[in-house]
């Protein structure tokens, strides 16, 4: 060996020193140190320091390398420090013999407690290093500590961004496709062997920067120097990566997530050129800023606060900054360019757009990070292949069809009301204008309309400003896709609503067009009532949103809560109605929570309230003036609405009004929606459905018996009840559709108990009728196109020269008179029409009179008598007096003849009087008389001359608000308003400058409390990461307990209907009946995860059968009985034995697995798979699906507990399937052989941590699996890591396996034997073919891009498929069973996958499950949903080999849960 | 039977629902509710009186009489009443051609204003004309405060009988009377235009031969100034005639002379067109009297006339509906109405113009279809001449009414008021009563009628008969009773969208 490393004449000698740095690696310190003695080079010194470890980390290594050689350090020692420690430690510096020939070189060599090099490392390393001397810093190739086959690192480097950069695909395997020694950057601290005089040269490690970038920073220190720093690719060390990975110090995570992002910042901070820092530290700040928002929107606080941590930390310390550049500068010898090469682009946007495209591109849906939410997945997309586009699967949507249709039938029946002017009529105010006249006067406390009023304005004018600005600015088009579009809308807003409840495509689009099509839509839409066509589309949406409020377990109920009031509230926002039905309904739901659902009071509270707040300075206004509940955004006239509405339309859903199709065409769905309750089906639905019904008629009828006077004026009208029919129709759909899908699947012949020909004759004959409602409307609506009042506004009323003078000086109005039967309507004009909204801004009453008063004088024969009513109009700032055409001659006589009116002009349109008169918005009134007009601006006036005179000045705007200064002293207001409502102030003599200003303070608090009020519902309401499955189902649990007993009794006299329930259903069922109460629970936990379509009453037979189950014991020692037979009868006894003690957590979850697998392989895995998918036909109903969850968990949790929760938030919907994997399966292996049990042990961790990626893990699952040598540990596992008693005791002392089972004991000795074997290990991996060859393929590339999920920090979880494989083989050596190992590996694959994609998970593995209940292999395949479906078909040809175990997919998935 | 149960269930909640709708239905006649409508007190008013006539000065009897509610709320003090003088400018249209002297005449000193302040009490004062020799002018009253609430003055003779009420400026105004082809040798329109703009005036004449020209060429009465058109040689000889003033800006207030043989008589200023007219105060003597109706539309009216008499109903011109052609006058000879005083519906198709020439004195007088009695009627200038017999025509036609009426004297003459008569007419009927005057009274008093709360609606007409026979006596006077008002209704009105786009 010397003489391999002699390359000078002269003897050199390496002397290599290795300092092991130790925190809490107790366990795998024995391998680390026997990978040392393995070293074919050997290592002269080695330095253990353990840096407060709280296992036994110290006294291991104590033992292992000799108590002198050892220290201990504080815990929050960083690696730098303690290996500067270290070097100065006597074990680092005792000489070794010496020889004057020899020439010594010293190295250091950085080994992590979680880390093992390959014998030949050290070797290859120094020969390397004897190849040039500029090289100091060399790193071997890292590969994974566990998946022993997949690349971690060639050398690092790092990125603007701050991102540590290895340029290795996630998951990619090493084929050697990175092979050649070469410079880098830098090399990872791990496995990094220095030149010891320029370790010492540079200073070592930078202190402060305790555990991450502290090896790039180094060796960019090095590379400032003129060194050179080289990976040498045939040196390898196999790293874990704990640290990076979070897997460490589950304590300390959080503070670990700072120190990543702050060290990120702090070494661009200091390394880089001053002008290239300034610039990469804008962006890397601004980049945190974002992300932190984004997480922030997501609710991942810890997270968001590692970013803004990060930056803050940086900036805290100016003087790190610049003692850390000073101290740089000082060893530095080259420029930035030599580093530069190294350090790549920022990679933000080409990592957004490889997303994006992985988006676009074939396949499932790459990154998942809580982005996959229920709505955006349709169970439809199991008809087709992934190897669909998205494209192709959006266009055979039958929703986006049905989306499609609804719109041809909407453009073709609304084409006259096409085009580019802005709609106006009936209720509806032209948009005139662009959003930000929308925004101005949503934001405005005065509005300088009308004769000024200070009323909030309706916050639907926010909504339209908002969806204009969107649109482009043109708020006339947001007015038409909310107005015209409202069908559609509706259609595809009902389209998901019905997700919930029907499954059958045909049902869901009959359903969802019976809803769009109604008779209230069109008259919405003649009418160009804007508030109900938008509350119309938007309320299958609430119920959606309130559905999962009385269903989810209870935090996702909360968020759904806060969803509700917040869509409530837009509802509200354009129909007040919305908010007293949504409180009507929540108070209903609350007083039947016993009965039907169960509903936190808070929720209902927070429903009830969340429109008022955000609402809030107008919600006021609603209470002040109760009638205007029953209004809705636009005007409210009595030409609008049937004064004398029959009950016969009430009842049909005919709201009165124009624009009516016949009464009688809903006839058809009504019968059929009454003929829908004789099948009995789905009871709880249909009662529910008519109770919202009910209440919506009666609403409906209440609302149209009443008479409203508009806040905003004008004439009494009875209210229109169509916000009221529409949810009164919602509940008709919702009472039906148990009963549509039921038919729709006869028609299907997929189903049913009749005879197939009759039965679907009278199914189809059932739809048909259904189907007249639509059908006929919609043939209606097209022939007769829009019949009403609205229409296309070609130009605004007021003449463009009047807007034109109007805009100057005095601010001018003008008056619109229209007779309107004997009445006369009016309106005050500033300098453009009224835009949206503006005609609700309610004047001041007494201004209002006032005007009143003189333009009834004005319109009244004689009406001279009483007053100079054309005289006075100047006090209101009113200079034109204008008719609109056609011009009512009577009054236009009376206005010739009003004194003070002139006649300015009679043209076609209109007929124009002009007030004689000196008229301005501002003006003062001499004690003489002389009026003064002043010129203003449209609100305030700034420094405007005042004559001399003095006297009073007089502002045409109702009192309050304004004040004024003359020459900068305050004017003093009147006492009195001017003629009872306008502003005045006393004018002293001497004139001077005036400015008029008006303080709108409250508005802008208002804002912002409602600014605050939206973002905190919002953000409360988005869906946020998952957190804690198993304590939200605990906590529902806890809830529902006492509810779940009751309806168990009456639940389980009915469950003998449960067999009419799809698969899922009596999937479950069976597993109930099978299990142990809580076991039942589990395992219809799977059929949880969201809403089954027909769930709801099938969900409670099976809790009641459950429940009933439970008490009978003999049942589960039955189904146990079974499974035995299949596998192992020997072990049948053990498990029954866990099964009935509540107290054994670990093996008592195996009871519902066990069951489950007899009755038929596939399907066991698939209730637990129909956990995640709520979406899945076979699913449960939410609300039964809670307890289920936490009975899983209970059992489940065995393996969980604690630490399990980690990862399950992370994932969106996984919190199903978890508890029930992991608990179902770890039980099996136990049972079956001590070997597989430790394969399962071994796998069961990688699925877990690829799910979790990085952040959750927790560090003690990681270790579990890996000291754990092959079989017993799975045992002893089991129990410790359960909630049960001892974890601790198996966290602390890994090798002592303690566990119940007479398993752990035996095998407690072989943790550390464990490492020992690995190079035997190693070899023998390669050449199994059977699994390597299989998914080695495979795996390369379908699981790089999945690591991409936003909150991943790496590509760590990708490993496990190998690792575990590995571990497989390694007890395949002793095991009869090692068959198994490829499944296992497989399994692993899926999981990581799986965990990345989850939204992909259940289709295919439902799909399978019908087909392939015979086929273990298949069963296997379908209780890894994670898998990604492209992988599917090489999987299942793998998994067809023959079957080496019948109970495979079974302990396969037994080791996951277990190992979890 | 589980699944029945729940349909029947539905179903009961169903009818439940049903039953609710039906009964809170509500009913057809309840429409949206018609508004209240507002009242406004009357706090100013302009009147205009024509000139006189003859050379002589005019009177001028005023009352004012605010209600108890508008006095009570004493929002007003006693207000005054200023009675100016409108100079004349003489406009004579010979060849079609205009020549206006008022412009000089203006600059000549106007004459002091009469200030009048007496709510309650009758005032007769002489017209601030102008000095004598000059073209007589009218005279503009301005009330305001009490004096203008239930304001009433007319142009009065020396014995203070009303001729003419004095009417408000207006831009549409109706006048319909005998023409010079049937005892009329000379009509006179007089403008008065109160108001600070001057005002143009267009005058469509339609005669029983349709529409005459020559007057189509607008006339501009300057402000404060008043006008005198002859109309006569526009008329072509026409048995009947009709004058429609309108304004096309400003107003004036219109007034229109017919001169007979013997003595002239203005033409009180008739109701807008409409398609049911009630005319009252057919005297005794009314036996040659003649109605002269005006279809001012495109369209001939049906017209159906009946009148009604002390002893009921008669339906004049036979049962079947007489014809009046369009665009024109026509006359119409009444028949006999059984010697008893009497008043006319006209019932038409399409809207008409009517008016009576009641035979008498010259001329005759005229009276023509007036609004019902609202609030109270007044009539200021009443003679109590030896010799002379007031009374009243009261017309009922539908439904009963009940009246009081009550005498006022002038102040000073020592019998203020006197207890109210109570006038009964039942329904389709006409009452002719003597209103006596006030006791020891020589002084000209006012007649106040006021409808009793429920009457049904009353038409009067004041007459003045002289001679023996009372009411039966040969017709003097006569003077349709306008409305005097110290609270007017306004129409409603509201702030509301729809204004600009219905």
């Amino acid at each position: 060996m010397l003489d391999v490393l002699s390359t000078t004449p002269q003897q050199t000698r390496h002397t290599v020193t290795a300092i092991i740095v130790a925190h809490d690696g107790a366990r795998l310190l024995p391998g680390l140190v026997q990978a040392l003695r393995a070293q074919t080079y050997p290592v002269e010194r080695t330095v253990g320091v353990d840096t407060g470890s709280r296992d036994r980390s110290g006294a291991v290594l104590a033992e292992l390398i000799g108590e002198d050689a050892v220290f201990g350090m504080d815990r929050g020692t960083g690696y730098g420090e303690a290996v500067a420690v270290a070097l100065q430690h006597g074990a680092a510096r005792r000489t070794p013999r010496t020889d004057p020939n020899l020439k010594r070189v010293e190295w250091i060599w950085l080994l992590h407690d979680d880390c093992e090099p390959a014998p030949e490392t050290l070797e290859r390393l120094l020969r390397a290093a004897s190849r040039d001397r500029a090289v100091v810093v060399l790193g071997p190739k890292v590969l994974d500590g566990q998946d022993r086959r997949t690349l971690r690192e060639v050398g690092v480097s790092i990125d603007r961004a701050g991102r540590r950069i290895t340029g290795i695909e996630p998951g990619e395997i090493d084929q050697g496709q990175h092979d050649h020694n070469r410079v880098v950057l830098a090399v990872g601290s791990a496995g990094m062997l220095v030149r010891r005089d320029a370790w010492e040269q540079l200073g070592g490690f930078d202190t402060r920067l305790k555990l991450f970038r502290d090896d790039l920073d180094f060796c960019w220190r090095a590379q400032g120097a003129g060194y050179r720093v080289q990976v040498v690719t045939d040196a390898i060390l196999y790293h874990r990566e704990l640290s990076a990975r979070r897997r460490r110090n589950a304590d300390e995570r959080q503070q670990l997530r700072r120190l990543d992002r702050r060290n990120a910042l702090y070494v661009l901070a200091v390394n880089l050129p001053l002008l290239t820092m300034l610039r990469a530290m804008a962006g890397c700040v601004a980049g945190s800023m974002m992300r932190a928002a984004y997480l922030l929107l997501t609710k991942q606080l810890d997270l968001a606060s590692a970013q803004v941590y990060g930056v803050a930390g940086l900036a805290g310390h100016p003087v790190w900054l610049w003692q850390g550049r000073r101290r740089r500068a000082a060893t530095r010898r080259e420029a930035y360019s030599a580093a530069r090469s190294f350090i790549p682009p920022g990679r933000t946007l080409s990592r957004l757009a490889e997303s994006v495209a992985g988006l676009l591109s074939s396949g499932p849906p790459q990154a998942s990070g809580g982005m996959h939410r229920a709505a955006s997945e349709e169970p439809e997309d199991e008809q087709f292949t992934d190897a669909q586009s998205v494209v192709r699967r959006i266009i055979a949507n039958p929703g986006v069809q049905l989306f499609v249709a609804l719109t041809l039938i909407a453009l073709v029946a609304e084409r006259r009301l096409l085009g580019t002017s802005p709609l106006g009529g009936g209720a509806l105010v032209p948009a005139w204008g662009s959003a930000a006249g929308l925004w101005s006067e949503y934001l405005a406390g005065f509005h300088a309309v009308g004769i000024g009023s200070t009323a909030s304005a309706p916050p639907y004018v926010a909504v339209v400003a908002a969806l204009a600005t969107v649109l482009g600015g043109q708020s006339w088009l947001a007015v038409d896709v909310l107005l015209l579009g409202s069908v559609p809308l509706a259609g595809v807003t009902a389209y998901l609503a019905t997700r919930r409840l029907a499954t059958a495509t045909a049902a869901r689009v009959l359903l969802a067009a019976a809803y769009a099509l109604l008779p209230v839509a069109t008259g919405a839409v003649a009418a160009g009532r804007l508030g109900t066509a938008f509350a119309f589309a938007i309320l299958p949406l609430i119920g959606v949103s309130a559905g999962r409020m009385v269903t989810a377990p209870p935090r996702p109920a909360r968020r759904a809560a806060w969803a509700t009031g917040l869509l409530l509230a837009l509802a509200t926002a354009f129909a007040p109605l919305a908010w007293v039905l949504g409180v009507i309904c929540v108070v209903f739901v609350l007083a039947v929570r016993r009965v039907l659902w169960a509903m936190d009071p808070v929720n209902a509270l927070i429903v009830a309230v969340t429109p008022f707040a955000v609402l809030f300075p107008w919600s006021l206004h609603l209470f002040a003036s109760p009638s205007a509940f029953l209004t809705e955004a636009g005007i409210q006239s009595p030409a609008l609405t049937s004064a004398r509405l029959g009950p016969s339309a009430l009842l049909l859903l005919s709201p009165g009004g124009p624009g009516l199709p016949p009464v009688w065409v809903t006839a058809g769905l009504g019968l059929a929606v009454l003929a829908a309750l004789l099948p009995h089906r789905r009871t709880d639905v249909t009662i529910g459905g008519w109770c919202v019904a009910v209440v919506g008629l009666l609403a409906a009828i209440a609302v149209s018996r009443t008479s409203i006077i508009p806040a905003g004026g004008g004439e009494a009208a009875k209210g229109w009840p169509g916000v009221a029919m529409a949810v009164a129709a919602l509940g008709l759909l919702i009472a039906a559709a148990p009963a549509a899908q039921w038919l729709a699947e006869i028609v299907s012949s997929r189903s049913g108990g009749v005879s197939r020909g009759t039965g679907r004759l009278l199914a189809g004959v059932g739809l048909a009728v259904a189907a007249s409602a639509p059908v006929l409307v919609a043939g209606y609506w097209v022939t007769a196109g829009v019949r009403g009042p609205v229409g296309s506004v070609s130009a605004p009323v007021l003449p463009a020269f009047i807007s034109a003078s109007a805009a100057t000086g005095g601010q001018n109005r003008t008056l619109v008179l229209r007779p309107d039967g004997d009445s006369v309507d009016y309106a005050v004009i500033r300098q453009s029409d009224p835009i949206l909204g503006e005609p609700e801004l309610t004047a001041a009453a007494s201004a209002t009179a006032a005007l009143s008063r003189q333009v009834a004088g004005l319109s009244a024969p004689d009406g001279a008598d009483a007053g100079d009513p054309g005289l006075s109009l100047g006090e209101f700032g009113i200079k034109w007096v204008m008719l609109p055409g056609p011009v009512d001659p009577l009054l236009a006589q009376r206005l010739d003849a009003a004194v003070g009116l002139v006649p300015l002009s009679k043209a076609p349109a209109y007929d124009l009087w002009e007030v004689s008169g000196p008229v301005s918005r501002v003006r003062v009134v001499a004690q003489d008389g002389t009026i003064t007009p002043l010129s203003a601006q449209p609100v305030g006036v700034t420094a405007v001359s005042v004559p001399v005179s003095g006297g009073t000045l007089e502002l045409a705007e109702p009192a309050g608000g304004w004040s004024a200064t003359l020459n900068g002293v305050a004017l003093k207001p009147l006492a009195a308003p001017v003629d009872g409502w306008a502003q005045g102030f006393t004018l002293p003599p001497g004139g001077g400058r005036l400015t008029i200003t008006r303080n709108d303070m409250a508005r802008a608090v208002c804002l912002i409390v409602e600014l605050i009020a939206l973002l905190a519902v919002c953000v409360l309401a988005l869906p946020g990461k998952r957190a804690e499955a198993a304590e939200e189902a605990e906590a529902l649990a806890a809830l529902r307990a006492a509810q779940d007993d009751k309806r168990a009794a009456r639940g389980g006299q009915r469950s003998g209907l449960s067999e009419r329930y799809g698969l899922a259903g009596s999937r479950a069922l069976q597993a109930a009946r099978a299990g142990h109460a809580r076991a039942g629970r589990a395992a219809s936990a799977g059929a949880l995860g969201g809403l089954g379509p027909l769930g709801i009453g099938a969900a409670r037979r099976r809790a009641a059968s459950r429940d009933a189950s439970a008490e009978d014991p003999v049942t589960t020692g039955s189904g146990v009985g079974v499974l035995d037979d299949e596998d192992e009868p020997g072990t049948a006894e053990d498990w029954d034995e866990p099964g009935h003690d509540p107290s054994t957590t670990g093996p008592f979850s195996a009871a519902p697995w066990e069951t489950g697998p007899h009755e038929a392989m596939p399907r066991e895995t698939g209730p637990h798979e129909a956990a995640p998918w709520g979406t899945g036909p076979h699913e449960a109903p939410p609300w039964e699906t809670d307890p289920h969850a936490t009975a899983s968990r209970e059992t489940g949790p065995h393996p969980a507990g604690p630490r399990e929760t980690g990862p399950h938030p992370s994932t969106p919907r996984e919190t199903g399937p978890h508890p029930v994997r992991e608990t179902g399966p770890h039980p099996a292996g136990p049972r079956e052989t001590g070997p597989h049990l430790a394969q399962p042990a071994g796998t069961g961790p990688h699925p877990t941590t690829s799910r979790e990626t990085g952040p959750y893990q927790a560090q003690p699952r990681e270790t579990g699996p890996r000291p754990t040598v092959p079989r017993g540990t799975g045992a002893h596992r089991a129990p410790s890591r359960g909630t049960g008693p001892k974890p601790a005791q198996q966290r602390g002392t890994g090798p002592h396996p303690t566990g119940p089972q007479e398993t752990g004991p035996q095998r407690a000795g072989r943790p550390e034997t464990g490492p020992r074997q690995a190079p035997p290990r190693e070899t023998g991996s390669h050449p199994a073919p059977p699994w390597e060859t299989g998914p080695q393929p495979a795996q390369p590339h379908p699981t790089g891009p999945h690591p991409a999920t936003p909150r991943e920090t790496g590509p760590k979880p990708a490993m496990a498929p190998w690792e575990t494989g590995e571990l497989a083989r390694l007890t395949g050596g002793n095991d009869t069973r090692d068959d198994d190992s490829p499944t296992w590996g497989d399994s692993e694959g899926r999981g990581e996958r799986g965990w990345s994609d989850e939204s992909s998970w259940d289709e295919p593995a439902w799909g399978d499950e019908a087909g392939s209940q015979d086929d273990p292999a298949r069963g296997d395949d379908s209780g890894r949903r994670a898998e990604p479906p492209e992988r599917h078909s090489h999987r299942a040809s793998r998994h067809s080999r023959p079957g080496r175990l019948g109970g495979l997919g079974r302990r396969r998935g037994s080791g996951d849960r277990g190992a979890s | 039977m589980r699944r029945f149960g729940l349909l029947g269930a539905v179903l009961l909640v169903l009818g439940v629902v049903y039953l609710a709708a039906w009964r809170t239905q509500p009913g057809p006649s309840s429409g949206t509710g018609q508004q209240a409508s507002q009242t406004a007190a009357v706090t100013s008013v302009t009147r205009s009186c024509p000139p006189s006539p003859n050379t002589s000065a005019a009177h001028i009897a005023m009352i004012a009489l605010p209600s108890r509610a508008a006095a009570s709320a004493g929002t007003a003090g006693a207000g005054s009443a200023t009675l100016s003088a409108v100079p004349a400018t003489t406009t004579t249209l010979g060849t079609g051609t205009q020549r206006t002297s008022g412009a000089k005449k203006a600059t000549t000193a106007a004459p002091q204003p009469v200030i009048v302040s007496a709510p309650g009490a009758l005032t007769t004062v002489t017209a601030p004309g102008e000095p004598s020799g000059q073209a007589p002018s009218g005279t503009a009253v301005a009330a305001s405060g009490q004096m203008a609430e239930g304001f009433e003055a007319e142009q009065t003779d020396a014995s203070g009988m009303g001729l003419v009420t004095c009417t408000h400026p207006g831009s549409d105004m109706w006048f319909v009377g005998t023409g010079t082809g049937d005892g009329a040798s000379s009509i006179t329109l007089y403008l008065v235009n109160t108001g600070d703009l001057a005002a143009s005036v267009n005058v469509t004449i339609l005669t029983d031969a349709g529409l005459q020209s020559g007057l189509s060429t607008g006339i501009t009465v300057a402000p404060h100034q008043s006008l005198t058109q002859p109309i006569a040689p526009f008329v072509q000889g026409s048995g009947a005639v009709a004058l429609h003033v309108q304004t096309s800006s400003g107003q004036v207030a219109a007034s229109v002379w017919e001169n007979g043989g013997s003595g002239g008589a203005w033409l009180p200023q008739a109701a807008a067109p409409g398609t049911s007219l009630v005319i009252p105060g057919l005297t005794v003597a009314s036996s040659a009297a003649k109605l002269f109706v005006t279809v001012p539309g495109s369209s001939d009216a049906k017209l159906t006339v009946t009148a009604f008499t002390a002893q009921g109903k008669f339906v004049q011109f036979g049962s079947t509906p007489v014809d009046a052609p369009a665009a024109a006058t026509s006359s119409f000879a009444l028949s006999s109405l059984g010697a008893s005083a009497a008043g006319l519906e006209l019932t038409s198709n399409v809207p008409v113009v009517a008016a009576v020439q009641v035979p008498g004195q010259g001329i005759g007088s005229f009276t023509t279809a007036v609004p019902p009695l609202t609030e109270q009627g007044i009539v200021a200038g009443n003679p109590a001449t030896q010799g002379l017999t007031v009374g009243l025509v009261l017309t009922a036609p539908a439904g009963a009414a009940h009246a009081s009426v009550t005498v006022i004297g002038a102040p000073g003459s020592g019998s203020g008021t006197d207890s109210p008569q109570v006038v009964t007419v039942p329904a389709g009927r006409t009452e002719a009563v003597a209103v006596p005057r006030p006791p020891n009274g020589r002084q000209p008093f006012a007649i106040v009628i006021t409808p009793g709360a429920g009457s049904g609606p009353l038409y009067a007409a004041r007459i003045v008969t002289a001679g023996s026979g009372g009411l039966s006596a040969p017709l003097d006077s006569l003077l349709p009773v306008p409305n005097a008002l110290a609270v007017i209704s306004l129409p409603p009105v509201q702030n509301a969208y729809p204004a600009i786009l219905p």
